[in-house]
């Protein structure tokens, strides 16, 4: 009986903070929303319709460059999340800059733009589990299992290539704040200031150093930030409000 | 034939797995007194004899037998039987042949009805190759097609077209030229066709001469059986196409709205509305199918009306086409996702595309219908807070507004990278297999033979040997000591042991398993004959 109320309290607790949320959003209270949305992410429903629905609170409160991370984030859980992408693509232009000019999804191997991490782990582990299992019956058969041997080993390995190359590619990060400035040195009163970037652009980030981070510009300069301006797009971390 | 079956394995892709039926002809245009095939294909499904066709007045049926192929499609195998019949015209006119029920598998299915038309004989193509657009009069973008065909008394078995420059006209980009190959029989006599059709946009406006073509035909040589040499099976023809005059007219400025989409040709326009009534925030996908024998390649669909109260997003349009009983066809869809932000009955104002038309020589108004939306509150609709608190804003309507909240969002934790349990699930087998050929290949490594080893075994169990068998023992030994076979031994052979000491050992143990052998000699000393095998497969270790 326990375990049905504690399993009836875990499935009730979601569902109402998310229409809280969704009020929230519904009657403009746009802050309270996106803070409620994000209480559902500290919670443990971190889904990509979580995600998505933060991104459109903190757009609708202003918050271009934090909305962006939030779908950004919907994106990494979720590629195929075309709503997402349009709504980077929307508020992109809205705030001046170019969504063209960007790091590209598609990853070393180019499976990032459709799969997710996840869905190219179990994938892989999926094929290797066919493979194993065609290895055992063609042992005990003696029949000729190279061609199926090859067929999923060899985007198993493609798979698995993949993952590992994506674990080992720098962070990319947006930037959270509108005009942060990217300085040649570390700190703020050393080195020249070399541009400025706009909120919800993407960097590369290389480095982290004293309260800064070096990124990197998809044109190839590089240059310190401070660390609250960017955030590095990461579904699992804990999302920056 | 390949190129049916290729027809029938895209055609069935898309569609529910269950029998299909399809009546085809090799052409549906033939003149009084020719035999052209028609072709019934079943598809995943059985008749019962051979299907009986309809009687048609002025049209002819004769069976010539059926046969079955088995086609693959998304991993099922669909077995294809395919009844072939000779179609002849009788009498000059345009017929029907009507869709009949067909007993397949038990059940009863209705196939397609198909047109054919006769042409009188006198009217009827002659041999040769002929050309033509088909169209008495063209206007600058209208998409008309370039018909080639070519009928000779033999089979064609190759053939090359080198068109002409065509001034003025452009390659229609949605479609690609369709090349037809048949056999048809008048008067018992057997023609070879071959078609061609090309679709092009006029793009020139003028009067001007289409230089004639050349089409290289490699044609079956007359002669059958032995009296055809092998190196006389076909010859080469060359037929040179006739020039063409065609004339181009500009589009009128008479009628042409500020609006015009640019499109030419004869269209319908159909326009759907998947939901009328639906809160606000809510979604409705607005779909508008543009169909006809112009060009859409490129089309985009006219903006929404700068109406207050609206969100609209559009999707990336779809288009194609094909050249589709000698005429081109295109067909394009618009999908457009409409977001009302405010409750109440809001009208849409009708899709107006205006086109020009061929037929008529003027512009005409394509017009969908009006749908009329009942919109009930949901979220976007403004809502008075009480007690004095700030109005929140209506969201502001328009084409680059980010997209709606998803109001069922799910709540599942999607970031959990998959588990070592999974790996350890996932690479299970793999590794146990790796276990198992480990396993068998120490055990493979212990099962080889090694002579050797076996010796040595048995030199240490050699006292309980017979004479016989000591004998053919110690010849084991010395043969792998000498490099020879056991049975080959002879005493000469010892002397290629390198020791001294050792090959006279061997020579006296020789001597003395002789000696017993031939009966000169009544007992060995087995422990002399072991100390020498010992150390004759020492020799070899």
């Amino acid at each position: 009986m326990v375990f049905g109320v504690w399993i009836g309290v875990l499935f009730a607790a979601g569902p109402a903070n998310l229409d809280s949320a969704n009020s929230s959003y519904a009657s403009g209270r746009y802050a309270e929303s996106a803070e409620q949305f994000a209480a559902l992410l500290d919670a443990g429903h971190t889904s990509g319709d979580v995600y998505y629905n933060l991104g459109n609170a903190l757009y609708r409160d202003g918050r271009i460059g934090h909305a962006v991370l939030a779908w950004e984030n919907a994106l990494d859980l979720n590629p195929r999340d075309s709503d997402a992408s349009a709504n980077i693509e929307i508020a992109l232009r809205g705030a001046g800059e170019d969504p063209e000019r960007g790091f590209s999804r598609s990853g070393p191997l180019f499976l990032n733009q459709t799969l997710s991490i996840r869905e190219q782990s179990i994938l892989a582990a999926l094929l290797f589990f066919a493979l194993g299992i065609l290895a055992l019956a063609a042992r005990r058969r003696e029949m000729a299992w190279g061609i199926p041997s090859v067929m999923l080993g060899v985007p198993g390995s493609y798979l698995l290539i993949s993952l590992a190359w994506s674990q080992n590619q720098p962070t990319i990060g947006v930037v959270l704040a509108a005009d942060t400035s990217l300085r040649s040195a570390l700190g703020t009163d050393r080195g020249v200031e070399l541009q400025k970037l706009g909120w919800g652009s993407s960097v590369r980030i290389l480095e982290e150093a004293e309260e800064h981070l070096l990124v990197e510009l998809p044109g190839g300069e590089s240059g310190w930030v401070g660390i609250r301006q960017v955030a590095p797009i990461d579904a699992a971390a804990q999302f920056p409000l | 034939m390949f190129r049916r079956m290729l027809f029938l394995a895209f055609a069935l892709v898309p569609s529910a797995w269950g029998v299909e039926i399809h009546l085809e002809a090799d052409s549906k245009s033939l003149q009084e007194g020719e035999t052209v095939a028609l072709y019934l294909s079943v598809v995943d499904g059985v008749t019962r004899g051979t299907p009986r066709l309809p009687v048609v007045d002025g049209l002819s049926f004769a069976s010539r037998g059926r046969r079955q192929s088995l086609v693959t499609i998304n991993g099922k195998p669909a077995r294809t039987t395919t009844y072939v019949y000779a179609l002849t015209g009788l009498k000059a006119g345009e017929y029907d042949i009507p869709a009949f029920t067909l007993n397949v598998s038990g059940q009863a299915y209705n196939t397609q009805p198909l047109s054919v038309e006769v042409l009188p004989r006198d009217s009827a193509e002659a041999g040769g190759l002929q050309s033509g657009f088909g169209v008495e009069k063209m206007w600058v973008g209208q998409t008309i097609v370039h018909v080639l065909s070519l009928r000779v008394p033999s089979r064609i078995l190759q053939s090359r077209w080198t068109p002409p420059v065509m001034d003025g006209f452009s390659p229609e980009q949605s479609a690609e030229a369709i090349q037809r190959e048949y056999n048809t029989q008048i008067d018992g006599q057997s023609w070879g066709v071959l078609e061609i059709l090309t679709p092009l946009v006029a793009t020139g406006v003028g009067s001007r001469t289409i230089p004639p073509g050349v089409l290289q035909a490699e044609l079956e040589a007359e002669g059958k059986g032995r009296r055809r040499s092998f190196f006389s099976q076909s010859r080469s023809e060359v037929f040179p196409s006739d020039s063409l005059d065609v004339a181009v007219y500009p589009l009128p400025e008479e009628g042409r709205l500020p609006s015009y989409s640019g499109l030419v040709g004869e269209f319908t326009l159909s326009v759907d509305l998947s939901n009328q009534r639906l809160a606000a925030g809510e979604s409705t996908t607005m779909t508008v199918r543009l169909e006809g024998n112009g060009t859409l390649a490129g089309m985009s669909l006219p903006e929404f009306p700068d109406v207050d109260g609206f969100a609209v997003y559009d999707d990336e349009p779809s288009s194609m086409g094909r050249i589709e009983d000698g005429d081109f066809q295109a067909v394009a869809v618009f999908k457009r996702a409409i977001v009302p932000e405010r409750e109440g009955t809001v009208v849409l104002p009708p899709v107006e595309i205006q086109v020009f038309s061929p037929a008529l020589g003027a512009y005409v108004l394509l017009e969908g219908p009006v749908f009329e939306l009942e919109v009930l509150p949901g979220e976007g609709v403004a809502v008075v807070e009480p007690f004095g608190e700030p109005i929140p804003q209506v969201e502001q309507s328009s084409a680059r507004d980010i997209l709606p909240l998803r109001t069922e969002a799910s709540l599942q934790d999607e970031r959990q990278r998959v588990g070592k349990i999974w790996w350890a699930i996932g690479s299970g087998p793999l590794l146990l297999f790796g276990l198992l050929g480990l396993v068998g290949k120490v055990r493979s490594r212990e099962r080889q033979p090694d002579p050797i080893r076996d010796l040595k075994r048995r030199v240490r169990d050699a006292k309980k040997l017979s004479d016989e068998e000591l004998d053919s023992l110690f010849r084991a030994c010395a043969g792998l000591a000498v490099g020879r076979s056991s049975s080959g031994v002879s005493k000469s052979d010892l002397a290629r042991l390198n020791s001294p000491d050792l090959r006279q050992e061997a020579e006296s143990v020789y001597r003395s398993l002789e000696a017993v052998r031939f009966g000169g000699g009544d007992t060995v000393d087995r422990r002399r004959a072991v100390r020498c095998m010992k150390a004759l497969l020492e020799e070899v270790s």
